[in-house]
């Protein structure tokens, strides 16, 4: 745990109110999000038990409930009514630009990462294949929604087409409770935002009484609530006005259950909107934008498959996106938002100072005697410095600059060279000059390699399967 | 049947032959396991040696270090006498061959395979081989350090090599990522298990084989880590009376740093052991007690005697060892500063992660215990593989430095870890390890 | 101190008890070292209840549905004979198991062949019968019963012995005996969450280490108990079964350390006042008073007994309580072991707070280091954002 982070956790405890640890917002928030909570049976994630979405605030959200989760035929009945209103969602977001990029893409928000991953990775799995012409088949729909939500369960770090709401606000706020309190998003907003005349605890707490938010639902409701209502179903056979009557008290109380859990994601939106966007949030968006294209494309040309287990080579490739998009997304955040960067002021990683001199004639002569231009800027420290010599640092405002920390001498001073990024004529600019405030960062422009795709899986990689009980 | 071998070189010297003819034999992949300093590089260079004869043969290395240092064995062999061999080093753009190797006769560096196709051998790590052209292919080629590698960087080489020597030291760092692995994990062929376990589990028939003798541990090193770290075990080359450290001048520094040093002299081991106080990654006090026990290292003009001779101790030669890049850039600093003040060359001692230890090989090594002054011992810092990295890259002695508290912390500890089944799961706990080798040091307490 | 030291049994009083399962010893190894858990798990006190009986929140419910789902799925898996599990374990394990030859030692089993058992003798009565059934398993493998199924066994816990109710199946092929544990969280595209199969694996380490301690009892080596055990899962989000084997090997070690290093419960009851004791738990039909009251006896009694609050701490039923009074105390240990390990032998965030500010000055070296890093990222904050934060 970084000081910074652990004297932000001091804080939240002793002023009873989370604290901010960015000063901008790192994830794009749509204008238009779809925001869905769900349950499913408790123990059975591949039965949905109800789901509650919808696009605006003020308006009373959908809802499906399943009045007995274990039957194929009503789970398909009730995800179809989800399945239709996604559908229609995504299709708002099929406008092209010039260049064939979607000029807008959807936003899915969702209380906690365990919708998400229940979402992409349960209901998304196990709906995406389904065929729609054997018997009993499920609504066309169903299938179609299970390949978007398969899309959305799959992003990579960085994405703002799925928002957890849980992890959206630990990134820009620390609580002081344990980590793994901040899973709850009705207690997790009471530390951000607390209602009048209560703190952040005594907020949490409140919220903690609230009914959960799901994929998983209260057990002592299950057993006081639900388990009656999936009897009164069972006892209401095939009379169509009992059954309507179970369904009508099961929506009531899964409302009661879940509309608040939904307005807690609206709550959460409110929190992360009064933020300012990081310079590289559009970025990211754009490039979400083109993912969301691609796949948009390949669901119009029937083309979106998914594999259930991927194979090494596409693992690899995979493996290789997700780490320079994490890489990416922790620079980004670093250099558009000073306080993130603060954290690793604070750790010593990073050098913030006032500019004291530059010298940018300096020339210094290389391993081959030759002579090169190797500027140097001295600054003082705000903090103390004690990397050593030859430690690599950038420019944190152009982070094309590459330093060098130099000896140091006794004078408290900090001296670094330009390496490269601002020591030819035309780059000379991106020196600061004396008197600036500047941070020096480890984070440098991401460097690209080349490297051929290996096409199909080599002998080292293929497995004999054997044959198993699972096939 | 052949007469059990006597002697650690024979017994060493039958386990190569016996790889040797597993390759003549025509299997498509065979794995070695090299405890620290078995001859791994060794056996790599001679198998190159002898198999290039039938075809070139790529060597696949994992740094740029290591492929600078496997050429450097080779000049090394052919200086004491080996057969010449026409070496290839195939590099990235911006690489710069180092100033003493650049000139070697008989070596061709190159960014691209057209310049080296007339080598004998060609040395390049998998990052580089990921980038040529897959058409190319090799009957053969040996991968070093198979458990350093990742599965994913094993796929170009799958690609283009139709059999594979694969040698690597089991005790070793497993690799890592940056990124959130959870979409990894659980999986069969993950792309982040080493290229060693994907070999044995694609090629059942692989045929796996161990070094048995580490020519760089001393005795008194050997048994600790073997029991401690390492499946099949291994004994070291030497005898005790082989290797030995003595002082030519008396302490600079009283007290602590100065018992550490005699200690590690008479008997292999030392661990000092600061006052149980709670304190941060960077405790100045622990940087400290390093800077003075590298400073007594090199005042004290040692002189190191081994299977090879006498010869005085060069500050290359005694490495510190860390567990974070803060604690390196501190302890660098510390030096830098000691040596602007005292003029001894205390700041040419190599500093380092063991992630970057890993593979190499010093006299003496200073170690700072992974969990010194920390409260809560975390999966991280209970690492077996860092562990055995730090305490295995000596010839002669190695001096722990550490807050005291470590067993209240393992006890403290709770292991609840996630546990991916389908995962072959760890034969080695790094808990246990912990616990084990602290048995060992508070022996060699000063 | 005191003349007449608590007993586990005079602490305990009329509170209801509830015995030790795997799942609870592996439960109290996730918060080691803490005193008033493991005085309250030696004497057996019912946990779920005590905690709900502090905290006012009911504690100790499992949703039906989850009950039920489990169930169906192990009735499935044991149906026909154990004709699944055979299938599976002949395949996974290896195994040529010929016939199945099942033995329950359930109390319900028990109570049927030995009525009038109850209590305390029931535990010592299957205890014994299990250790009978193992003895001939190893001894007469071609005869003997070879799958006994709800065995009780022993473990020392906190230098007590407590009964251990075994959930696991134990096989015995050859003098071999193979644990195999069922569970019904599902294993998705060859995957299962890698949290549950975490207590799973810590549980089965119990189990295999009590089976081994009752073998050696008996004179056999330890290693007649194997620990590569066979975990049977629900596949996909059917109830077909599916199996993964594992060598538990490292956990059940490292579980005999673990049990070494429990604070004995002995010891700790030493240290409180005499007569400290739980209260009864109210009947169904209390008043809110009677509850209160009894509330505020536990709580007393608990307070005598030391906490560690630690991330741990949240699977453990006295949760909530404890974290009202780490919070009420300020500690530093209300914000989980990152923040407290950060901060050193620093316990209390306005200490810390303190310190940082140089509003107090550090009296230990530790105090310092602690000092100037919250210092540090203090001011590394404020330069952040201009002095404003
Ligand atoms: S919650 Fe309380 S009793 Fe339970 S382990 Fe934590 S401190 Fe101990």
């Amino acid at each position: 745990m970084n000081a910074l982070r652990t004297h932000q956790a001091l804080q939240a405890a002793a002023e009873r109110r989370a604290v901010t640890t960015t000063t901008r917002r790192h994830v794009h928030l749509s204008s238009s999000p779809l925001v869905v909570v769900g349950y499913h049976l408790a123990g059975d994630p591949g039965a949905p038990l109800a789901l509650v979405w919808g696009t605006a605030r003020d308006e009373t959200p959908h809802c499906m409930v399943v009045p007995e989760p274990r039957n194929r035929a009503l789970r398909f009945e009730a995800l179809d009514e989800f399945a239709i209103d996604l559908l229609a969602y995504l299709s708002r977001f099929e406008v092209r630009d010039d260049g064939g990029t979607c000029v807008d893409a959807p936003q899915l928000v969702v209380p906690n990462a365990g919708t998400a991953e229940w979402l992409g990775g349960i209901v998304g799995r196990f709906t995406r294949n389904l065929r729609t012409d054997g018997d009993a088949p499920p609504p066309a729909s169903v299938p179609l929604a299970g390949k978007h939500l398969s899309f959305f369960g799959d992003l990579l770090p960085g994405s703002s087409l799925m928002i957890a709401a849980t992890d959206a606000l630990t990134l820009h706020w620390q609580t002081g409770q344990l980590p793994s309190e901040d899973l709850n998003l009705a207690a997790l907003l009471g530390w951000i935002d607390p209602p009048d005349g209560l703190d952040g605890p005594a907020a949490a707490r409140l919220g903690e009484q609230a009914p959960p938010a799901g994929p998983d639902s209260d057990p002592n409701w299950d057993a006081d609530v639900l388990a009656d209502l999936i009897r009164s179903w069972h006892v209401a056979g095939d009379d169509p006005a009992a059954q309507a009557a179970v369904r009508g008290e099961l929506e009531g109380e899964i409302r009661e259950q879940l509309v608040p859990a939904w307005m807690d994601c609206w709550r959460a939106l409110d929190q992360l909107v009064a933020l300012p966007a990081g310079d590289h949030v559009a970025g990211r968006w754009l490039s979400d934008r083109k993912v969301w294209t691609a796949h948009s494309a390949r669901m119009a040309e029937g083309r979106a498959f998914f594999r259930n287990i991927p194979t090494p080579v596409q693992a690899a490739g995979r493996l290789r996106f997700l780490e320079s998009r994490t890489q990416n997304l922790q620079r980004e955040m670093a250099w558009d938002d000073p306080l993130v960067m603060a954290a690793l002021v604070a750790s010593g990683e990073a050098l913030a100072g006032r500019v004291v001199a530059v010298d940018a004639d300096r020339q210094t002569f290389n391993a081959n005697g030759r002579r090169q231009r190797r500027p140097m800027i001295t600054l003082e420290p705000t903090l103390d410095f004690a990397r050593p010599a030859g430690t690599n640092l950038y420019l944190s405002r152009h982070p094309s600059v590459k330093l060098e920390v130099l000896p140091n001498d006794a004078s408290g001073l900090i001296r670094v060279e330009v390496l490269k990024g601002a020591n030819q004529t035309k780059t000379l600019g991106l020196l600061p000059t004396a008197g600036d405030e500047i941070v020096l960062s480890p984070y440098g422009r991401p460097e690209f390699y080349q490297r051929s795709t290996v096409q199909e899986i080599p002998w080292t990689h293929l497995q004999l399967v054997e044959d198993s009980e699972e096939s | 049947m052949h007469a059990e071998p006597v002697t650690p070189a024979e017994a060493a010297a039958a386990t190569r032959e016996q790889i040797w003819g597993t390759l003549t034999a025509g299997a498509r992949s065979t794995l070695v396991d090299s405890p620290p300093g078995a001859g791994k590089s060794t056996l790599v260079r001679e198998i190159g040696r002898r198999a290039h004869r039938r075809a070139q043969v790529p060597i696949v290395v994992q740094t740029n270090d290591q492929a600078d240092d496997m050429i450097r064995g080779y000049v090394a062999d052919q200086r004491r006498g080996a057969a010449p061999v026409r070496l290839g080093r195939l590099h990235a753009g911006d690489y710069l061959p180092p100033a003493d190797i650049r000139t070697q006769q008989g070596l061709t560096f190159s960014k691209s395979l057209t310049d080296l196709h007339d080598c004998d051998v060609i040395v390049a790590p998998a990052a580089k081989w990921a980038t040529v052209d897959f058409d190319h292919s090799w009957p053969f080629a040996i991968v070093d350090e198979a458990y350093q590698m990742r599965s994913d960087a094993l796929l170009p080489i799958g690609a283009m090599m139709s059999s594979l020597l694969l040698v690597g030291d089991p005790g070793q760092l497993a690799p890592f990522t940056t990124a959130d692995d959870t979409r990894f994990r659980g999986r069969p062929l993950s792309p982040l298990e080493t290229a060693a376990a994907t070999i044995l589990t694609t090629q059942p028939e692989t045929v796996r084989l161990a070094l048995p003798v580490s020519w760089r541990l001393p005795s008194q090193a050997a048994d600790l880590i073997s029991d401690a770290f390492y499946e099949v075990p291994f004994t070291a080359g030497t005898q005790p009376h082989q290797r030995r450290l003595s002082r030519g001048i008396a302490s600079l520094h009283r007290g602590r740093a100065a018992d550490a040093v005699n200690t590690a002299a008479r008997r292999g081991w030392a661990y000092v052991e600061l006052d149980d106080v709670p304190m941060p990654p960077t405790d100045p006090d622990a940087v400290q007690a390093i800077v003075d026990v590298v400073e007594e290292l090199i005042s004290a003009d040692i002189a190191l005697e081994d299977e090879y001779g006498t010869r005085p101790l060069l500050p290359s030669d005694i490495a510190v060892g860390v567990t974070h890049r803060d604690q390196r850039d501190h302890v660098r600093t510390a030096l830098q500063v000691a040596r602007a003040r005292t003029g001894m060359p205390v700041d040419e001692v190599v500093v380092d992660t063991a992630n970057v230890l890993q593979g190499r090989e010093f006299q003496i090594v200073v170690v700072w215990h992974p969990l010194s002054g920390r409260r809560d011992a975390s999966q991280f810092h209970l690492d077996a593989g860092r562990l055995c990295v730090l305490l295995s890259r000596h010839r002669q002695a190695c001096i722990v430095v550490s807050r005291g508290g470590i067993r209240d912390q393992l006890a403290g500890h709770s292991p609840t870890e996630p546990v991916w089944l389908g995962e072959s799961a760890p034969t080695l706990d790094g808990w246990h390890a912990h616990l084990a080798v602290l048995d060992h040091l508070t022996d060699h307490a000063v | 101190m005191t003349n007449t030291p608590v007993t586990l049994e005079g602490f305990r009083g009329e509170f209801p008890r509830q015995p030790l399962n795997a799942r609870r010893v592996a439960g109290a190894l996730e918060a080691p070292g803490c005193q008033r858990r493991t005085a309250l798990d030696a004497a057996g006190v019912n946990l779920d209840k005590l905690g709900s009986l502090i905290s006012g929140e009911p504690r100790d419910r499992q949703s039906p549905f989850a009950l039920t789902r489990g169930n169906q799925f192990e009735q499935q898996v044991v149906a026909n004979g154990m004709a699944e599990i055979v299938a599976l374990a002949r395949r996974h394990l290896d195994l040529a198991i010929p016939e199945v030859r099942q033995h329950d030692l359930s109390a319900a089993a028990v109570r049927e062949a030995y009525p009038g058992v109850t209590g305390a003798r029931m535990n010592e009565l299957r205890a014994r019968l299990t250790r009978q059934r193992t003895e001939e398993m190893l001894t007469d493998p071609a005869q003997a019963y070879n799958l006994i199924r709800h065995a009780m066994t022993r473990l020392d816990f906190g230098g007590e012995t407590v009964y251990l109710e075994q959930d696991v199946l134990a096989f015995a092929i050859d003098g071999r005996i193979h644990v195999v544990e069922i569970k019904s969280y599902p294993r998705i595209d060859g995957r299962a969450d890698p949290t549950k199969a975490s207590a799973t694996v810590r549980q089965t380490a119990v189990y295999v280490l009590s089976l081994q301690q009752l073998v050696v009892e008996i004179g056999a080596p330890p290693e007649v108990v194997k620990t590569t055990t066979m975990i049977v899962l629900p596949e996909n989000l059917s109830f077909r079964p599916t199996a993964v084997t594992i060598d538990i090997d490292m956990y059940v070690r490292r579980l005999a350390r673990q049990l070494a290093s429990v604070p004995r419960a002995a010891d700790i009851l030493d240290a409180i006042p005499a007569g400290t004791q739980l209260p009864a738990h109210p009947d169904n039909g209390a008043d809110n008073d009677e509850v209160g009251a009894a509330a505020t006896a536990a709580r007393e009694a608990l307070a005598v007994l030391p906490p560690r609050f630690t991330d741990g701490c949240v699977s453990c039923p006295l949760f909530h309580s404890c974290r009202d009074e780490a919070e009420r105390h300020g500690s530093i240990a209300r914000l989980g072991t990152a923040v407290a390990g950060a901060c050193g032998d620093v316990t209390s965030i306005a200490a810390a707070l303190d310190l940082a500010d140089g509003r107090r000055a550090p009296a230990s070296p530790s105090e310092a280091a602690v000092a100037a890093a919250l210092a540090r990222g203090a001011a590394a904050a404020r330069i952040a954002t201009g002095g404003l934060a």
